[in-house]
């Protein structure tokens, strides 16, 4: 097995040792299905569509993810184990990479458990499942994105509420400069130019592009980027921190 | 050592400073100039344009505008439209990603009172009233070659394409509301609205007609108002049949009206015309009631001199049509008014969505097209062209000769006498698609003929001409001196959206009506409906309890001059029971709706209970108990 499974196995089994998956993953199923149902307005709408249900995830994510990423390198700072794993056959890059693909699958699974509300909509009437399989992805590339964020401001700190709070800040920036509020706000102080930049760069935008049912290969590539530039940075700032 | 690191520290450093450059402009660079590969994940490939689509956006030849206005807080209660409104988006969102810069899309929310709304009423878009507070609501498209004053400073898309049309003449289209009706077309309208948008000029229209359609300047006649209609929108031009020989390329469509011995120079005309891919309609008409040659009977021929046809052309294009016969529809007839007395015409039909084709763009969101002896279509036996009909009887309709139909003139419902329906449907107007051959095969040799059709020639048949007349669609009212035209029916759309569609291109042609992608929970609609049921069975038991005690409360009226005061004490107390009786079922039927109701809401309560409780109470008992093991087994290894 490569050093990257064995700490992805190890992390991954972490997380189901303690009772805090559990409690993640059904506050995560609890919220889900109320914010659906009441916010969303998922039953009086009577449209077979999951857009009520994937257009909370965002929301959602900035109260799960941050909270499954604040632990991955904060706690290891904090208990002193993180020169541990640094003297063990490991590179910085092949534990991140297994703590981020262990957070990245339990969100995963979290997603997964979601299939009630896919049994319910095709209960109710014929939705289009390609649009719902769309969505999937794209919330898992969403996920995907705001953990590599998570992983590289919990290297920063050895407070995990510090790494919350600050993977929590990040991501509500990113998702809030796809909003079009935000950009109208900006447009008339800053040159539109960068406005309409900046706003490329939103994950909104880029989320609400593949669950609307088109994956296209620019949204995905901006994911993958923001992953692997994240995770980067991540591994730069523990390199840094060994250099201190 | 201590170098070292220091010397390390900045290289790290440098790197995460170049990392975050790099990713900036990496994700900036392929959002905005990757060009896009997409894979339609939809079912019915709702995001995918067609190739007739996508052909007219790249033939774009300059800078377009578009503006999507749509009322976001008057439709805060309306989800189907808002729904619909992200459909509409994301295809006009498609369509500019395909442009390439060519296209610039700005969505407007028209609050009341504000420029926006002002702006979407001053370029044609029809509010539509019902919105949450009596907002009105506006939901439509407005395309323009040249930018709006608003797009300069907020257009999120960023650039002004260099506009390299400044000679030419700007034009502004709409389509003035996205109907939920005819979403199966929306991206037809919005292709045919980018199509017009780079047309420099309008599109030609050629008319061949023999009757008095243009009206008659000399007698003071106006053009018929479907003529005007047209003359609005496309050059028309009238063309002589007398003189015909070849008929000009540019004519986009040809209105073919009222055929009556064209001359074979004539109908080679036509005949190549449609075998070069020129767009024909022809009407045709057993009985023209319009035509202003006075009414003989030929005895020899057996026919009249009112009505019209193509013998040599259709019999080439494998189409059977005889002038010689009506089709009678009593279950469409039209009640007109004939000597002060209201009577259902059976030539007169007044054909509705059931008889429209709901999958051609031309019918498809047309309500009723009224038609007057009318002839009908069939195909030859050995015809190798289809017929997809545009326009049909019904069932109930039967077939009779056109001379039984011209002698009960003054008094049509002897038409009804012996009425036998054939159980079929007849084809009033159709496509006749290709391939055709030419019907002149003894003038190959003439410089330019053509010898047959390419695969996707097309030619619209219409069995009658009367449609076309004002009295069967249209009143003219006088308003402050002006004619104001009403339309009571839909005859005037359909030829508009007949030349419509035939001017567009054989591109825009291409585009037919798509799925929609509205789907509504069909479990709940069967409940309603259902329920709906239920309740009207219901009330129609209760309405018929109450009509008896009704029944008996007049039996119980006094006769006229009887004084009998026991009686009317029996009729008191009856009065009483009957409004008790009339309380209770007023309650009972609010109780049997009220029930129907909680089946559907039993049902919400049902779902939410499996999606918020279930699965998160399972995880919850799979926790403790893996809890529970744990630790039990810890304990075991502990002691």
């Amino acid at each position: 097995m490569s050093p990257t499974m064995a700490v992805m196995r190890r992390e991954l089994r972490s997380y189901f040792v303690t009772p805090v998956a559990y409690v993640f993953l059904v506050i995560f199923l609890v919220l889900v299905g109320i914010l659906t149902f009441y916010a969303g307005d998922f039953y009086d709408r009577n449209i077979a569509d999951l857009q009520p249900f994937f257009v909370m995830h965002p929301w959602l994510y900035l109260i799960l993810v941050p909270a499954v990423s604040m632990r991955m390198w904060a706690e290891e700072a904090k208990s002193g184990t993180l020169e541990l794993l640094q003297t063990l056959p490991l590179t910085l890059w092949q534990s991140m990479l297994g703590k981020f693909l262990a957070a990245w699958l339990f969100v995963g699974l979290a997603l997964l458990l979601t299939f009630p509300i896919w049994i319910t909509v095709n209960y109710l009437g014929s939705p289009d499942n390609g649009i719902i399989v769309a969505g999937y992805i794209g919330s898992w590339l969403m996920a995907g994105a705001f953990l590599a964020i998570g992983a590289c401001l919990s290297t920063l700190t050895s407070s995990q509420v510090v790494a919350f709070i600050l993977t929590a800040v990040v991501c509500v920036l990113l998702i809030l400069v796809g909003q079009a509020e935000v950009i109208d706000f900006f447009q008339g102080a800053l040159p539109r130019k960068l406005v309409n930049a900046v706003a490329h760069l939103s994950m909104l935008r880029h989320y609400e592009a593949i669950a609307r049912g088109v994956l296209d290969v620019r949204d995905i590539i901006y994911f993958v980027l923001t992953i692997a530039a994240w995770l980067t940075a991540g591994v730069l700032v523990l390199d840094l921190k060994r250099n201190h | 050592m201590v170098r070292l690191t220091l010397r390390r520290r900045t290289i790290l450093f440098g790197a995460l400073i170049a990392l975050i450059i790099a990713y900036c402009s990496l994700a900036l660079v392929t959002s905005r100039w990757l060009a896009p590969e997409r894979f339609d994940l939809t079912t019915d490939g709702l995001y995918t344009l067609s190739p007739g689509t996508r052909q007219i956006i790249d033939s774009a030849h300059r800078p377009l505008w578009l503006t999507l206005y749509f009322s976001q807080h008057a439709t805060k209660d309306l989800p189907q439209l808002r729904s619909y409104e992200q459909r509409v988006a994301e295809m006009l969102q498609e369509m500019v990603a395909r442009s390439h810069g060519h296209i610039r899309l700005q969505i407007v929310d028209p609050v009341p009172y504000s420029d926006d709304e002002a702006s979407a009423e001053g370029n044609g878009l029809t509010p539509m009233s019902g919105g949450s507070n009596g907002e009105r609501i506006f939901f439509g498209l407005v395309g323009s070659t040249r930018p709006s004053n608003s797009d300069v400073t907020s257009d999120v898309n960023a650039d002004t394409p260099d506009d390299k049309s400044s000679k030419r003449v700007d034009r502004t289209l709409a389509i003035p509301f996205f109907d939920l009706l005819r979403e199966t077309f929306l991206e037809y309208d919005i292709a045919k609205l980018l199509y017009q948008l780079n047309e420099p000029e309008k599109p030609r229209i050629g008319l061949i007609a023999n009757l008095p359609v243009m009206g008659d300047p000399l007698q003071g006649t106006a053009p018929w108002a479907m003529m005007q209609q047209l003359q609005q929108l496309f050059d028309v031009e009238t063309l002589d049949a007398s003189k015909l020989k070849k008929i000009d390329k540019r004519i986009q469509v040809l209105l073919l009206i009222h055929p009556k011995n064209l001359s074979n120079d004539a109908q080679y005309a036509l005949d190549q015309y449609v075998l070069g891919g020129g767009h024909l309609v022809v009407f045709v008409d057993p009985f023209a009631e319009s035509d202003p040659t006075s009414l003989s009977q030929d005895a020899l021929a057996g026919t009249n001199n009112h009505s019209s046809n193509l013998p040599r052309l259709f019999a080439d294009w494998g189409v059977a049509y005889n002038p010689d016969q009506i089709v009678l529809d009593r279950g469409r007839a039209l009640q007109i008014e004939l000597a002060g007395t209201n009577l259902a015409h059976p030539a007169m039909l007044g054909l509705g969505t059931q008889e429209l084709n709901r999958d051609d763009v031309v019918t498809a969101s047309l309500q009723r097209v009224n038609v007057s002896t009318t002839g009908h279509f069939d195909l030859l036996p050995n015809a190798s062209t289809r017929l997809v009909p545009l326009m049909q009887s019904s069932a109930d309709a039967e077939v009779v000769p056109t001379q039984r139909v011209i002698d009960a003139s003054n008094n049509p419902s002897t038409l009804l006498q012996g009425y036998q329906p054939q159980n079929q449907n007849y084809v009033i107007a159709a496509r006749l698609r290709g391939p055709f051959v030419s019907a002149f095969p003894e003038w190959a040799r003439r410089p330019g003929h053509l010898a047959e059709s390419p695969a996707n020639a097309e030619v619209i048949l219409v069995a009658d001409t009367d449609l076309l007349t004002d009295r069967l669609w249209v009143e003219t009212q006088n308003f402050l001196g002006q004619p104001l035209l009403s339309a009571f029916a839909n005859n005037g759309d359909f030829i508009n959206n007949l030349v419509d569609s035939l001017s567009g291109s054989s591109t825009l042609l291409s585009i037919r009506g798509r799925s929609s992608s509205q789907r509504s929970f069909t479990r709940v609609d069967a409940l309603r409906h259902a329920a709906d049921r239920k309740f009207l069975q219901k009330k129609q038991e209760l309405e018929s309890e109450l009509a008896d005690t009704k029944l008996r409360l007049s039996e119980l009226q006094p006769v006229k001059g009887d004084r009998d005061t026991s009686t009317n004490a029996e009729q008191k107390q009856e009065i009483e029971q009957f409004l008790r009786r009339q309380l209770a079922i007023s309650k009972e039927l609010r109780d049997v709706q009220h029930q129907l109701n909680a089946e559907i809401d039993a049902l919400g309560t049902r779902l939410k209970v499996i999606n918020i409780v279930v699965l998160p109470l399972l995880i919850t008992i799979i926790g403790l108990l893996y809890g529970w093991r744990r630790t039990r087994r810890n304990r075991r290894q502990r002691a």
